[in-house]
């Protein structure tokens, strides 16, 4: 449901998409040969399940960077803060999202998989059908990205406050 | 290994997957690379608030897995009506006209071989106008015939 929400961005989309995906699981579990772990055939199901959601849904929001700095750059000066003042779980969310789709869906995906989801880079070679070196490398440079686009939100000493 | 190799495992070592002697190696480059330590600083604050651990509340749990069984069980049926339907009607069926076909062709090619033996006799006059010829035509056309039809 998580990987689903940070692919989709939108919790009604992702709720969906989750039913969906353990329905279709369900009907093709005797396709399922236990060459992979049965997680990892689910986190397949789940990948492909949700960009044909996506390349379904061409009109998706997603956001620019400088929409999303000139929309909410208060909201995620806040959220980087040390001392955040106390937002919803949701509205966090949201906005976490939103910065989230300032991504491409590669980087996206892949984020979701190891950070939110703690998969193994084996775990997420398999899933997303790919070397452990595309693994590393794409892991690396979405990280990098991320980094990079939020930079200006990151402040020493918010960030070392948390060390 | 220098800053830049240092640098390719510095994640590596956030994730988990390294030696022990390369984790040595990378921890002990952390204690001196101020960069290297604000890089992983920041990735755990950005990880911390982008990729909060999901909690679902046993209610919403329970409520998740009561609308997909809701769903898997109406698949099964469907596939079950689709399943009795193939059984009790499309096989009979099939088999049915599999046997009227045989029956229609085996009637047909019957048929053929009445009316292409006809031709056949046709095809011959030869031996009428043999049999003819030899004075007993009636003996020797049916003898022809039985002959040239198996």
């Amino acid at each position: 449901m998580g990987y689903c929400l940070s692919m989709l961005q939108n919790h009604t989309d992702a709720e969906e998409a989750s039913q969906d995906i353990f329905v279709k699981a369900y009907r093709n579990l005797p396709k399922f040969k236990g060459n992979s772990a049965f997680s990892t055939w689910l986190y397949r199901i789940t990948t492909n399940h949700c960009l044909d959601v996506l390349r379904k849904r061409n009109r998706r929001k997603t956001y620019s960077l400088d929409a999303l700095v000139e929309d909410e750059g208060d909201s995620i000066h806040r959220l980087f803060s040390s001392d955040p003042v106390a937002a919803s779980q949701m509205e966090n969310r949201d906005l976490a999202g939103k910065i989230l789709s300032t991504l491409p869906e590669d980087y996206r995906m892949i984020l979701t998989l190891r950070e939110a989801d703690g998969l193994e880079y084996q775990e997420i070679a398999q899933t997303l059908d790919c070397s452990l070196d595309a693994v590393k490398g794409r892991l690396s440079r979405a990280r990098r990205q991320l980094q990079e686009n939020l930079r200006h939100f990151l402040r020493e000493k918010d960030v070392y406050k948390e060390e | 290994m220098n800053h830049e190799m240092i640098q390719q495992k510095l994640f590596a070592l956030y994730d988990g997957p390294l030696t022990e002697k390369e984790r040595k190696l990378v921890e002990s480059h952390l204690a001196q690379c101020a960069e290297c330590r604000k890089a992983i600083a920041q990735w755990k604050a950005i990880s911390t608030r982008l990729f909060p651990a999901q909690t679902f509340s046993e209610a919403a749990e329970d409520a998740f897995v009561a609308r997909v069984m809701g769903r898997v069980r109406a698949a099964g049926e469907k596939m079950e009506s689709w399943g009795t339907l193939f059984f009790r009607w499309l096989v009979p069926l099939a088999g049915s006209a599999v046997v009227a076909g045989w029956v229609f062709f085996s009637v047909l090619s019957d048929t053929s071989i009445f009316s292409s033996g006809g031709n056949e006799e046709a095809a011959f006059p030869s031996e009428s106008s043999y049999s003819n010829a030899s004075g007993n035509g009636i003996v020797l056309a049916s003898y022809s015939s039985q002959d040239i039809v198996p």
